[in-house]
């Protein structure tokens, strides 16, 4: 099984690149693939529950279909955001930058980011 | 890669804060610097409150890694002020880092043949 590690650091309402980064998630993970998504910056306010909009749609729709999501804890802070405040099954790291150099030199096949 | 300039984005801290983790944990580094990201090679970069892209990207440089800017874009910003440097391989620049050189996108493709991974930040 190949895996993909996506990393989205844009405001995830104004881009179409943000959204087409969370269709790619979902579209790798249905094609067999596992995928990590990591969320850096203004993309963590995806992860919030409750939310509504295309991109966050898109969003449910690739953690519904299986992939991994990670936010950023520094990022959620930043933004007076705290875990409570995630979907369900969203981690949050400390270290994000660490999980993301293992994740892409260790783990996954190939990277995409935004 | 870094497309985006310093301080309008975080696109700059993200790049330089995951270079410096792949430094820690013993990977080989290159950046090229594209489009207004050539912006984060300017000397003299002194935020108030901001993350130092300017000093991160030299502590950077000092720990390894090598850092390109695309001489097509630091020439249309105005940061070429001299001619091809061919012992040193890079454009002469009384503005740009030190730890920067300015070079062709060819740069970005000799990068490209000895990397395992691409990461891109920024954009617009």
């Amino acid at each position: 099984m190949a895996r993909t590690a996506l990393i989205l650091a844009r405001i995830p309402h104004a881009e179409d690149d943000a959204e087409r980064t969370l269709g790619y998630a979902r579209y790798l993970k249905e094609s067999g693939d596992d995928v990590a998504l990591y969320l850096l910056g203004d993309a963590v306010l995806l992860a919030r529950s409750g939310m509504a909009s295309s991109a966050a749609d898109r969003f449910w729709g690739a953690l519904s279909a299986g992939v991994q999501v990670f936010v950023s804890e520094n990022d959620l802070r930043a933004r007076a955001l705290g875990e409570d405040r995630l979907a369900p099954g969203v981690s949050a790291i400390l270290d994000i930058e660490g999980a993301i150099v293992d994740d892409v030199m260790g783990k996954s096949e190939r990277v995409i980011s935004w | 890669m870094l497309f985006s300039g310093p301080y309008g984005s975080q696109s700059a801290d993200f790049a330089c804060k995951i270079a410096a983790k792949a430094l820690d944990k013993g990977h080989r580094v290159n950046i090229f610097l594209y489009g207004e990201g050539v912006h984060a090679q300017m000397k003299g970069q002194a935020p108030k409150v901001f993350f130092n892209v300017a000093k991160a990207l030299q502590a950077i440089a000092t720990r390894g890694a090598i850092i390109k800017a695309c001489s097509r874009c630091s020439q249309a910003r105005g940061y070429i002020d001299g001619a091809y440097d061919e012992s040193q391989d890079r454009y002469i620049s009384t503005k740009a880092l030190d730890e920067v050189k300015i070079h062709s996108l060819y740069g970005f493709i000799d990068m490209l043949y000895s990397t395992d991974r691409l990461l891109v930040f920024g954009g617009a």
